[in-house]
């Protein structure tokens, strides 16, 4: 029996040592998921160097609007209720300025990959907009899996123990360009990190979650930084108006406006004489 | 004490540090069109930014406060009066402005009367308020040659004057005057 016995207790080992060694090497292991878009490849699909546009925008006022998600370059990506949902949270914060008319959320089948300005030139001509927001995002998720995940060997333990340390990083990025003209007007960036533990039973959708609140995060800071670039962009067509044309459409905002100027001759002219009444 | 300068004055103050309700006041051309008849009025008590209400309160509070000092009645007249006539007015010559906000007609109304009233008394700087007149008189010829305020910027930039408005206040205040100048000679041949 003896000579029997050896090889089943080698096999025995070989075996314990094999399921350590593997199970080990994918408990410790590091997953990564990317999942983006790009402003430069949408517009300039096949131009290493493109040619800034020669051309001053001219801004008729009050504009229209469009907003839209960059195509995604290929694998999984937003879902696009998702994604209207963030357009429109978008759309929502920018309505009440006056010099607005209409703000359009366009949905991505509007949008085809590497379009280009003349899938932007269509998407004028069909939706009527002046100016078109769009959004880029990068996110990246990362899973480690920490001392908990030798539980997961016990079968039990992955439904009951976070052995998994998620770490989603998001960023958002809205360039706003004058259709017409190809120029940037003016662009902002919305960043978000979160982290979070998950059990390995649950770790899509946990990663799944933690895309939603990235995008989240991310879109908050985006519209805040919007505002930011927006007054930066009103002040720099107020003080160099050469960069930018302003043209006024039928149906405008009016002002009833005194100025510095009629107030000061006032001061000047009653000064005068005061001045000439005291000789 | 100018009540009515001062009360305006604060409605403008509170109306501005509240901004949703700018949105209900201020005069456009399709809540007109759903009876919504206050906007005449209150459009002028809304303003597009710090500097336009500035401005807009450095010309009607000194005149506002003099002017009412001097001709109760019809400074307050003129408040009643001049607004929606500006307002139908604008609204009538210029058909594409949709919508419309601020002061400076009511302002340019009321130094316009304050400058009638003064040159009515005996003892008026008649060169001063000439020349006050004149002032008034040159910006609204240069305003509307240039379809432009001279040195006044909003901080919306889609946001355009309306040198109209001026003209038409200081048309009310020259009306509002020798209307009640006529009401008071009036009164006094039939005494």
């Amino acid at each position: 029996m003896l000579p029997l016995r050896l090889p089943v207790c080698v096999l025995v080992a070989f075996a314990t040592f094999a399921a350590l060694f593997g199970s080990g090497c994918t408990v410790f292991n590091r997953e990564r998921t990317d999942r983006s878009s790009s402003v430069v490849s949408f517009l300039y699909p096949n131009e290493a160097n493109p040619l800034p546009p020669t051309t001053i925008p001219v801004l008729r006022l009050p504009l229209r609007v469009g907003v839209a998600f960059v195509p995604s370059s290929g694998g999984r990506g937003m879902s696009e209720a998702q994604k209207l949902a963030l357009l429109e949270r978008v759309a929502g914060e920018f309505r009440a300025y006056p010099f607005v008319q209409s703000i359009e959320v366009i949905p991505s089948t509007y949008l085809r990959a590497q379009g280009g300005f003349t899938n932007l030139d269509q998407v004028r001509t069909m939706l009527g907009i002046d100016v078109i927001a769009l959004v880029a995002y990068d996110q990246v998720q990362f899973t480690d899996e920490n001392f908990l995940s030798l539980s997961y060997w016990t079968i039990v333990g992955a439904y009951i123990f976070q052995g998994n340390k998620n770490d989603t990083q998001t960023m958002m990025e809205a360039a706003v360009y004058d259709i017409p003209s190809r120029h940037l007007l003016f662009r902002a960036p919305g960043i978000s990190r979160v982290q979070a533990n998950s059990q390995a039973m649950y770790l899509d959708k946990s990663l799944r979650d933690d895309s939603g609140h990235g995008f989240e995060v991310a879109t908050g800071e985006l519209i805040a930084n919007l505002k930011t670039q927006l007054d930066a962009f009103r002040e720099r067509v107020k003080n160099a108006p050469g960069e930018v044309q302003i043209e006024h459409k039928p149906g405008y905002t009016g002002g009833g406006a005194m100025d510095g100027v009629l107030v000061g001759l006032l001061a000047l002219l009653g000064f005068g004489r005061w001045l000439w009444r005291r000789k | 004490m100018p009540w009515a300068t001062l009360a305006v004055t604060f409605v403008i103050v509170a109306v501005r540090a509240t901004p949703s309700l700018g949105a209900d006041l201020e005069l456009e051309r399709s809540a007109l069109d759903r009876g919504e008849f206050w906007r005449l009025w209150t459009a002028h008590l809304v303003h597009f930014g710090a500097g336009h209400l500035l401005w807009n309160l450095a010309v009607f509070v000194p005149a506002g406060v003099w002017c009412e000092r001097l001709a109760r009645i019809r400074f307050r007249a003129l408040l009643v009066i001049a607004p929606p006539a500006i307002s139908l007015t604008v609204l009538a010559i210029d058909p594409a402005l949709v919508r419309f906000a601020g002061l400076s007609g009511i302002s340019t109304s009321g130094l316009t009367l304050l400058a009638i009233v003064q040159l009515g008394r005996p003892e008026a700087d008649t060169v001063l308020w000439r020349g006050v007149l004149a002032v008034v008189f040159v910006k609204m010829i240069v305003e509307s040659a240039w379809q432009t305020p001279l040195f006044v910027s909003f901080d919306d930039t889609a946001v355009r004057a309306v040198p109209l408005a001026h003209i038409v206040g200081a048309a009310m205040a020259v009306i509002v005057y020798f209307a009640a100048e006529a009401l008071r000679r009036g009164r006094a041949y039939f005494r």
